[in-house]
């Protein structure tokens, strides 16, 4: 998940600090958030956790996620199945551990289709004002009066139910608050006297939206990707539940909790251990966006 | 005289705003000839800043052209199509902002920002050349450590580097006019002539050939303006070459600030502020917008609107007093 959130953050900060200060960027982020709170260690120490299984992930896991072992279905925790069996004898931590890489992946594939689309429209929206303003902030509000699990549900009948298309239906979902967002950064940065004397050296209105508003609307950007992250992930592991998402026998945690229902009173763990991963991921990220707020914000910047 | 460069002609702007129409210029007529520095000075709302924007049409939402031209050799800049006017905005005319730390982009590296210009008007392919090119300018305004200047982000440069910077992004593309917006008037004052020095420095090596000088300060016209025109609540109220404005002036308003200024020379000055402040020009005074605060006021002043009339060759007032 942080190599995820990282490759989405790598070319933004790159864009606003530069490759030298980028790695000192995130020494700094991660030597702050230990000096914080107990609470930030402890997300920084689980985000990092979620990486190492990530890239690791099928060194670690102790057997195959997809392997049934039909003599021992919803085993408690034991020696060989650390976290349990599920309803098919699976072992549950290697599947959290191979869903990682798929619930991640569906964050982050939400995320990027949010913002490739919103972002620039936001820019274009706030930048331009008037008729074009109108049109597409009419469109992204008409978006956002759905109830949002609504939305999701008609897209992915659309789309037909699979992970990727649960992927980009959040994305969909997700893209009025990019532009929201992008469009509130463009109106207040489009005023400065900067714009105008880009303007005044003739500069066009894309050079001025792509290497002026763009870049210094960039840190709210940021700390709403990681909240979004969190709730992307949230979301796609609701719509597995719902078995809208990925689809079994993937080993994604959504589609995990949906099967742990079935047993709730039999093996309560089946349901447990994949929801409070999913809760840790999504509070552990939200922490992080807090953290990079004070980061980025240029107020509090140089007080250390 | 050499050719003109810059003529504008009876020019109104007016501002929408909540309580009504502001009157920010009420025909203003001002004609800058080619390798001259003009000076235009006033008190603050004057319409100094709106006059430099308009003539590069740089205005925000509110504000409106009522009437009157701006030309640019002999382009009238206020009907040019878009696409022309870019090409003239950096190429053409060139503008140096009163606030140097916020005219330049706080996430773009310094000299990015100054290649940024020279790559849009000056064909030079090569990015070494360019670069190579960013240097001398930073140079030619006496930036110390260019190398260094050229990696660094504005918030690590001071007021008066900035400001350099601003100027040296502002001469990038060989303008043929720089209209200057109270360039010094945010620093401090060491600083601020060091600035104006460095303004001295340019004019007599010819990189910048014309100047339009905004300021509110005196002291700063004597240093470097060739004529001098002195603005009131959107009018130009005097009009002369330099000698003549601080020795010879008419209009009561330019008497006014000059006598604002402290005499070093004497032993005991007294300053002589002028009463009242700058009207609202939402409802402006009648006939002569100066006849609420002028010494020398006659019955006719509040009635009727005096006329910009010439009383010797290159000097022109605006007032009953001096009427034939």
């Amino acid at each position: 998940m942080l190599t995820c959130s990282l490759t989405l953050f790598i070319p933004t900060l790159t864009l606003e600090l530069g490759t030298n200060s980028m790695f000192k960027f995130i020494t700094q982020a991660i030597k702050r958030s230990l000096r914080r709170s107990k609470l930030a260690r402890f997300s920084t120490g689980y985000l990092i956790l979620l990486l190492v299984i990530i890239i690791f992930g099928p060194y670690l896991a102790p057997s195959d996620p997809l392997a049934l072992d039909l003599e021992h279905t919803v085993q408690p925790p034991s020696m060989e199945y650390p976290f349990g069996t599920d309803g098919m004898g699976r072992c549950i931590l290697s599947r959290i551990i191979y869903g990682a890489r798929l619930t991640s992946l569906a964050g982050f594939v939400a995320i990027l289709v949010g913002m490739t689309v919103g972002i620039p429209l936001g820019l274009i929206s706030g930048y331009c004002r008037g008729k074009i303003d109108t049109v597409i902030m009419m469109g992204m509000e008409t978006l956002m009066g759905f109830p949002y699990l609504l939305l999701v549900i008609v897209l992915i009948t659309m789309l037909g139910p699979s992970l990727p298309n649960a992927m980009v239906a959040i994305g969909i979902w997700i893209m009025p608050y990019y532009t929201r967002l992008a469009r509130a950064s463009a109106l207040s940065i489009k005023e400065q006297e900067f714009i105008e004397a880009a303007r005044m050296s003739g500069e066009s209105n894309f050079s001025i939206i792509l290497r002026y508003i763009f870049p210094n609307s960039i840190s709210p950007i940021i700390v709403w990707s990681t909240i979004y992250y969190a709730r992307a992930i949230l979301m796609a592991a609701g719509l597995g539940f719902l078995g809208l998402g990925a689809q079994p026998p993937i080993p994604e945690w959504g589609a995990m909790t949906a099967i742990g229902r079935e047993y709730i009173f039999v093996a309560p763990h089946v349901l447990f251990f994949p929801s409070i991963i999913i809760l840790l991921t999504a509070l552990s990220f939200n922490i992080w966006g807090d953290l990079l707020r004070d980061i980025l914000d240029p107020r509090l910047r140089g007080m250390e | 005289m050499s050719e003109k460069l810059l003529e504008i002609r009876d020019l109104s702007v007016h501002f929408n705003t909540f309580e009504g129409v502001a009157r920010v210029l009420d025909g203003v007529c001002l004609t800058l000839y080619e390798g001259e520095v003009l000076g235009l000075i006033g008190e603050s709302g004057s319409g100094k800043t709106v006059t430099g924007l308009t003539v590069l049409r740089l205005l925000p939402i509110s504000a409106k052209v009522v009437s009157g031209s701006v030309y640019f050799h002999d382009d009238n800049l206020l009907v040019l199509p878009e696409y022309k006017l870019r090409d003239i905005r950096g190429g053409g005319i060139s503008l140096v902002f009163q606030e140097p730390g916020t005219s330049l982009n706080p996430v773009a590296k310094v000299g990015d920002q100054l290649m940024d210009v020279l790559k849009l008007h000056q064909q030079i392919g090569d990015n070494n050349a360019v670069r190579a090119k960013a240097m001398e300018l930073l140079e030619a305004v006496n930036m110390p450590r260019p190398s260094l200047v050229m990696s660094q982000y504005p918030h690590q440069l001071s007021a008066g580097m900035q400001q350099r910077v601003a100027i040296a992004m502002a001469i990038a593309s060989n303008p043929e006019l720089l209209i200057a917006d109270e360039p010094t008037s945010s620093l401090d004052v060491t600083v601020g002539k060091r600035i104006l020095e460095l303004m001295i420095y340019l004019k007599e090596k010819r990189t910048i050939s014309s100047l339009l000088f905004i300021t509110h300060s005196f002291g700063i016209i004597s240093e470097i303006c060739d004529r001098v025109a002195a603005m009131y609540a959107g009018n130009i109220v005097e009009y002369g070459d330099v000698y003549t404005m601080l020795h010879k002036c008419c209009h009561p308003y330019t008497k006014g600030l000059i006598n604002s200024v402290l005499d070093i020379d004497k032993k005991r000055s007294e300053l002589k502020p002028m009463k009242g402040t700058i009207p609202r020009l939402i409802n402006p005074p009648s006939g002569c917008g100066f006849h609420p605060r002028c010494p020398e006021r006659m019955d006719k002043c509040p009635v009727e609107k005096p006329n910009l009339n010439p009383i010797a060759k290159n000097h022109f007032v605006a007032c009953h007093a001096y009427e034939k």
